[in-house]
């Protein structure tokens, strides 16, 4: 369902996908975005509120509630670790497939 | 602005100008101009020291407007809240110019959903003020078509123009601009073109707003410097001046109708604001009322469809009668002391309005701007002197 949706994630989705594995605001998604993809990936401010707000209303992430820091944090929902881990599988697979030819 | 250390500057803002007021911002500040506020046409600045910042104007959907964390993402990431235009739905953010900002787009595809949203939201609002104007025209038109004939053209023409204009405008080149954006392309927009245009669509306004206020005042100071005495007739209109034919041949100078050419109301001008009350004390001169024409053929015209208005005993072509005119028939009530017919507004005590009676073949048509019981006292008066 959800692949059908999103087709393939582009490479920042992917990214960010995998720093919500852990609540977050969105400036430490941003951060966490560069840290991991040892800055080869990098999110800017208007590009991340879309993609949030995408990802939001497809169910992927969700909105934690309200705690004493007024910024919104965000974790994966189900569906969204069934989203991430399909993806990491087709990843995966065309790398395997790659390596075999050209390893 | 009377403090000295800010500076005003006339410019457009639209939104399709987004690239070169960007660049223009970043330049100001080089000069030690940095921007504080945005009004219709004009630019604030605060002179400060001089810096090098880069800028950027995000155009808002109703998402990002409504949400406090759309600004606390982007202020996180370096770049400050400079305004937030609410009018054109913009928000400028100002950041360093040292390379370590992220750029606040790093997906194109994202980027232009928003300016295609915008699109959309501008293509929505053009339909609607296009159907606005037009279904204006038709309401006139069937409910009122008095109004349609006797008010001026120009003056509709500059009505249409400031509001339609400027939104079809806005569309064309936004549009233009997205396709600029999504070729990747340098200025296929002629930018000092497109601005030339708009700079002449705001200058024939303004030159059109002029032209009707000196207008008006020609009017106001011929209605100042003729006495409303000499120039009201005793009466407007008989009845067979009413139904009858009007043709040019009445157009005489001597029958108490004032005249004067408009501009802005070609068919005719202003007809006085107040029944002729003198301020003695008196209360009783009533002689009419005081119309200011461009013909008197005109005035008569104008009479005669206020008369077919109120006293709706006569087939007008296509006419209904406005609801919005709060016109009552006093004729057989308590109020009417000896006319055989009376019309005047419902609230004739208490505020402004329109007073029609007729009595034999002579028809009163008041337009009083004060006291409703004053004007019917010194009629009635009249009546019983005559």
């Amino acid at each position: 369902m959800a692949r059908e949706q999103l087709q393939n994630l582009t490479e920042p989705m992917y990214y960010i996908l995998l720093t919500l594995t852990t609540p977050k605001h969105g400036y430490a998604i941003m951060q966490e975005v560069e840290k991991i993809s040892h800055g080869d990936v990098v999110v800017g401010p208007g590009t991340l509120y879309r993609l949030l707000a995408r990802f939001v209303k497809k169910r992927i992430i969700k909105q934690l509630k309200d705690d004493d820091d007024r910024r919104k944090s965000y974790i994966l929902t189900d569906k969204g670790y069934e989203v991430l881990r399909t993806e990491y599988r087709r990843l995966k697979k065309l790398a395997e497939n790659g390596a075999e030819i050209l390893d | 602005m009377t403090n000295k250390n800010y500076v005003k500057k006339f410019r457009f803002l639209s939104i399709w100008q987004i690239e070169e007021n960007e660049a223009w911002f970043t330049a100001m500040s080089a000069q030690g101009l940095h921007l504080q506020k945005l009004g219709n046409l004009f630019a604030v600045f605060h002179q400060g020291d001089p810096a090098d910042y880069q800028y950027s104007i995000e155009p808002l959907l109703n998402q990002e407007a409504e949400d406090q964390n759309w600004l606390e993402l982007f202020s996180d990431a370096g770049w400050e809240a400079i305004v937030t235009d609410k009018k054109r739905n913009l928000q400028v953010f100002r950041a360093p110019n040292n390379g370590n900002i992220a750029k606040i787009h790093t997906d194109d595809q994202l980027y232009f959903d928003i300016l295609q949203q915008r699109k959309i939201d501008l293509l929505r609002t053009m339909i609607l003020i296009i159907l606005a104007v037009i279904l204006y025209m038709c309401f006139i038109l069937y409910r009122n078509p008095i109004t349609m004939v006797f008010s001026g053209l120009p003056y509709t023409l500059l009505i249409i123009t400031f509001i339609s204009g400027g939104s079809i405008l806005e569309f064309y080149y936004f549009s233009k601009y997205i396709k600029r954006k999504q070729t990747n392309k340098p200025l296929p927009v002629n930018y000092k073109q497109a601005v030339l245009i708009q700079k002449s669509l705001f200058v024939m306004v303004l030159f059109l707003i002029l032209l009707f206020f000196l207008d008006a005042g020609k009017m106001r100071t011929h209605q100042n410097t003729t006495n409303p005495i000499e120039m009201a007739p005793e009466y407007i209109l008989s009845i067979e001046d009413i139904y009858g034919n009007i043709t040019e041949d009445n157009d005489s100078e001597d029958n108490g109708f004032s005249t004067i050419s408009s501009f802005s109301y070609p068919a005719w001008t202003k007809y006085s604001q107040s029944a002729v009350i003198n301020n003695t004390g008196d209360r009783n001169i009533v002689k009419g009322d005081v119309f200011l024409a461009s013909s008197t053929t005109h005035a008569k015209l104008m009479v005669r469809a206020f008369l077919h208005h109120y006293m709706h005993n006569y087939p007008y072509p296509n006419h209904h009668l406005p609801r919005f005119y709060s016109m009552v028939d006093y004729t057989k009530k308590p109020e009417n002391k000896g006319f055989d017919q009376l019309f005047m507004d419902k609230d004739y005590l208490i505020r402004s309005g329109i007073i029609i009676a007729r009595k034999d073949n002579y028809v009163y048509h008041i337009f009083f701007s004060r006291d409703g019981q004053l004007v019917l006292d010194a009629l009635y008066k009249q009546m019983t002197d005559n």
